[in-house]
């Protein structure tokens, strides 16, 4: 019996000491009480009495002089610059930023393995930073929770500096409505690399369209020493997605239409993309190693001479000029490929996204407005050589993009277009581009053996899901 | 007095000493019950609630960020009724599983094998073997994508060194070729554990019964057949029920090596349900592809334990 008794009382101690830990502290909410309206007036004497739970009454009586509170505001970057200069660079303009504003900054950034799933936890928590330095690609899911603060205005203003926004990152931040979701900060483009020395070894000219980089790679490939071309087709590709996108558009086909409601995969550009690409595997003018490559293995694939030709944003120039002098001068530097309806390249935008949980949307927008300055800007796309380029007009201009192996990357501007071209930057062409709809059709026609048709069908099955999800 | 202690049973004698023993028993599993019930209330909340949490999720159309819609069994039919790629995942999670178990299986006993025979610098050996088991799996996963690489990966320049292929294969490319690569991976970072658990198993097995055997005249294919195999074969069902559960949810080799490509030849379940959710945002639909493993590895596990209790009886 007395076991039993001791039992009871063993149990009742722990559950009271569990319940006691979770119970509130009150005091402490008190002081805080005290201190927002403190916070709000600068002077002022304030007699706070406040009734709180366990019918404790407590009476404060508070007369101070304090300076208004600083914003405490967190600044998030997912995007790898890869240029370890250029990351210092950022976070000292946001730190001087913060201290011109009289806000303190936790200043966060990591690359996509830990970002991303951080982001994503943020988003179902609605506990996300003030700012947040991302992809275009992270807009769509923003939007579905009702995340993005109106920044219409913001844009417009900064659309008055160094010439104004170029058209595609403009195009990506707007919604149908012609509101603007958040600010382009940087942009990517592209161009292709050709090895001049091989094609006059063979008597070649530098090829120009899709058709005639078919054409040049069968002509000098020579597996297993250097295969004729290196082009991105893997599932998983971002890359792949971006490239073969921009040959549908070049032989005139598109995903969505221009209204950005109906699909338009279906086509006969879709298919010839998909045969200029099945042709070049067969023939084995590409290795067939292309299937598996990440974003970055196109890169490797030139820089250790392995492949004649890719495509790729301004890294491998960069890589050259400072670790192969020889391929460097030996590369030709061109615009990206045309087809018969013209050169498309699918841009790549960096943006500033300011959620509409900040308890600080005044500092975060000006926040954006300062490190959106044009010194920034420029000292951004120096020191990053061409990896990215810029989102102001102004800014294609410098002097640095004369340079031969910059240069493509700079005239592309005009040629550069958004997901969902011809059709506004929908959720629907963002989630489609996300979800690499586009490398997964080329994928299932190279390792699957799938025709056209049925690799066609199914990525239509998947868009028009997409569809469904984003009602 | 408790009641307990004087109640009165027909078949024993009535001695207070026994009635007081079986009381006091009584008192000491209340009080053990009762003390350990926050522990279990607690554990089974941190058991519970996220299987449970992960039931409702499936059961909804969810996003990241949105609240979920209830839609009963929609995410399961459309796995099973619209899915194409879904049923390939199914298909490689099975090829996967299977054929890595099998591999490590087999090897782990070989070496287990070796490594209880007398040989030279044994101990160091046995030491050496674990090193595939302590190296992280994203370091073991980078290695081998490297090695099976078609242009610059070690595998492929000795077989063209060797004059044994005039292209080289692209190991990674392949369907086929790519879920042998990513089998002998994990072959590879498992069969330490096969082995030194199977060699913990062999040395229990008397030494005896191998002198009896040798002086009956069995060879030793016989002896392994009839005294190793028997001897080792409870921990094999236990290594083999607890590696086949690891390579279900065998991520990071996985991703690093292929990220489930080509195509969809390499994906399996923890794979495809990564690439739903966190890239088509997909919750509730990633979550249905998670627990569908679920039942295949209790069936799994109910049809091997009998066969570990059997064993022990």
């Amino acid at each position: 019996m007395r076991t039993m008794v001791l039992s009871v009382l063993v149990v009742l101690m722990i559950t009271s000491l569990l319940l006691g830990a979770c119970a509130a502290p009150t005091p402490q909410v008190i002081e805080k009480v005290v201190t927002q309206e403190v916070a709000k007036e600068v002077v002022k004497e304030v007699v706070v009495t406040k009734e709180v739970p366990k019918e404790v009454i407590v009476t404060q009586e508070v007369k101070v002089e304090v300076e208004k509170e600083r914003p405490q505001m967190q600044f998030w970057v997912d995007h790898p610059f890869y240029v370890k200069s250029t990351e210092g660079q950022l976070k000292s303009y946001v730190l001087e930023c913060a201290q011109k504003m009289g806000a303190d900054i936790e200043y966060s950034q990591d690359t996509d393995k830990v970002m991303w799933p951080r982001i994503d936890a943020a988003i179902e928590s609605k506990k996300l930073p003030d700012v947040l330095l991302l992809n275009l690609s992270w807009l769509p899911k923003m939007q579905k929770a009702g995340l993005p603060l109106d920044v219409t205005e913001l844009v417009k203003e900064l659309n008055g500096n160094m010439g104004g926004f170029t058209q595609g990152p403009l195009a990506s931040v707007t919604t149908a409505d012609g509101q603007a979701i958040a600010v382009p900060f940087l942009a990517s483009s592209e161009m292709q690399y050709v090895r001049q020395d091989l094609l006059d070894a063979k008597g070649l000219p530098v090829p120009d369209t899709w058709e005639d980089v078919l054409k040049t790679a069968q002509a000098i490939n020579d597996p297993p020493k250097i295969w004729g071309w290196g082009p991105q087709v893997a599932a998983s590709s971002y890359d792949a997605e971006r490239h073969r996108t921009a040959m549908i558009w070049a032989y005139g086909g598109s995903i969505m239409d221009k209204d950005g409601k109906t699909i338009k995969l279906d086509s006969p550009a879709t298919r010839e993309m998909l045969r200029v690409i099945k042709e070049a595997w067969d023939t084995n003018a590409v290795p067939k190693e292309i299937l598996s490559w990440d974003d970055a293995a196109n890169n490797k694939g030139y820089q250790s001479g392995q492949v004649a030709m890719i495509e790729n944003t301004g890294s491998v120039a960069n890589w050259l000029r400072d670790n192969d002098r020889e391929l460097f001068d030996s590369t030709t530097f061109k615009a990206f490929p045309a087809g018969p309806a013209g050169r498309f390249i699918q841009g790549d935008v960096w943006v500033l996204f300011i959620p509409n949980t900040t308890e600080y949307p005044e500092q975060a927008q000006e926040l954006v407005r300062c490190i959106s300055q044009p010194k920034l800007a420029e000292e951004l796309m120096t020191q990053m050589n061409g990896f990215r380029v810029p989102v102001y007009t102004d800014l294609t201009k410098l002097a640095m993009w004369e340079n031969r192996a910059l240069k493509p990357l700079a005239d592309a501007t005009p040629n550069t277009v958004m997901p969902g071209y011809p059709g506004p930057v929908t959720t629907v062409a963002l989630e489609t581009f996300k979800q690499n709809v586009i490398a997964k059709m080329v994928s299932r026609v190279l390792s699957d053996g799938w025709d056209a048709d049925k690799a066609i069908a199914e990525a239509i099955s998947t868009i028009e899901r997409i569809q469904k999800d984003s009602q | 007095m408790d009641r307990h202690l004087v109640v009165p049973h027909r078949d024993r004698p009535q001695g207070h000493r026994l009635s007081a023993f079986r009381g006091l028993r009584f008192e000491q599993t209340t009080l053990g019950v009762i003390l350990a019930l926050p522990l279990i209330i607690v554990l089974l909340g941190l058991l519970l609630y996220p299987i449970l949490s992960a039931v409702m999720v499936s059961l909804q159309s969810k996003t990241i960020g949105t609240p979920g819609k209830f839609i009963g069994f929609g995410n399961y039919i459309e796995l099973f009724t619209q899915d194409r790629a879904f049923l390939e995942v199914f298909a490689n999670t099975i090829i996967y599983a299977a054929g890595s178990v099998i591999l490590k299986t087999v090897l782990g006993f070989i070496l287990a094998l070796i490594l209880n025979e007398q040989i030279a610098a044994r101990g160091l050996f046995r030491g050496w073997m674990l090193i595939p088991w302590i190296i992280p799996t994203l370091v073991v996963g980078l290695t081998w994508r490297w090695m099976f690489d078609q242009s610059g990966g070690i595998i492929n320049f000795v077989l063209y060194q060797l004059g044994l292929v005039d292209i080289p294969p692209a190991w990674l490319s392949d369907k086929v070729l790519a879920r042998l690569a990513v089998m002998i991976a994990n072959a590879w970072r498992g069969v330490p554990f096969f082995a030194i658990t199977i060699l913990a198993g062999m040395q229990t097995i008397s030494a005896e019964l191998y002198e009896a055997a040798e002086i009956d005249g069995a060879s030793i294919r016989q002896r392994i057949r009839h005294i190793t195999l028997p001897g080792v074969r409870a921990v094999m069902l236990v290594t083999i029920i607890l590696s086949t559960i690891w390579t279900f949810n065998d991520f990071e080799l996985l991703w690093v090596m292929t990220g489930g490509g080509p195509s969809y030849s390499t994906h399996i379940f923890v794979t495809y349900a990564y690439s739903l959710g966190f890239m088509a945002s997909r919750f509730g639909y990633a979550t249905a592809v998670s627990l569908v493993a679920t039942p295949l590895i209790i069936i799994f596990i109910l049809l091997l334990v009998p066969r570990l209790w059997g064993d022990e009886s």
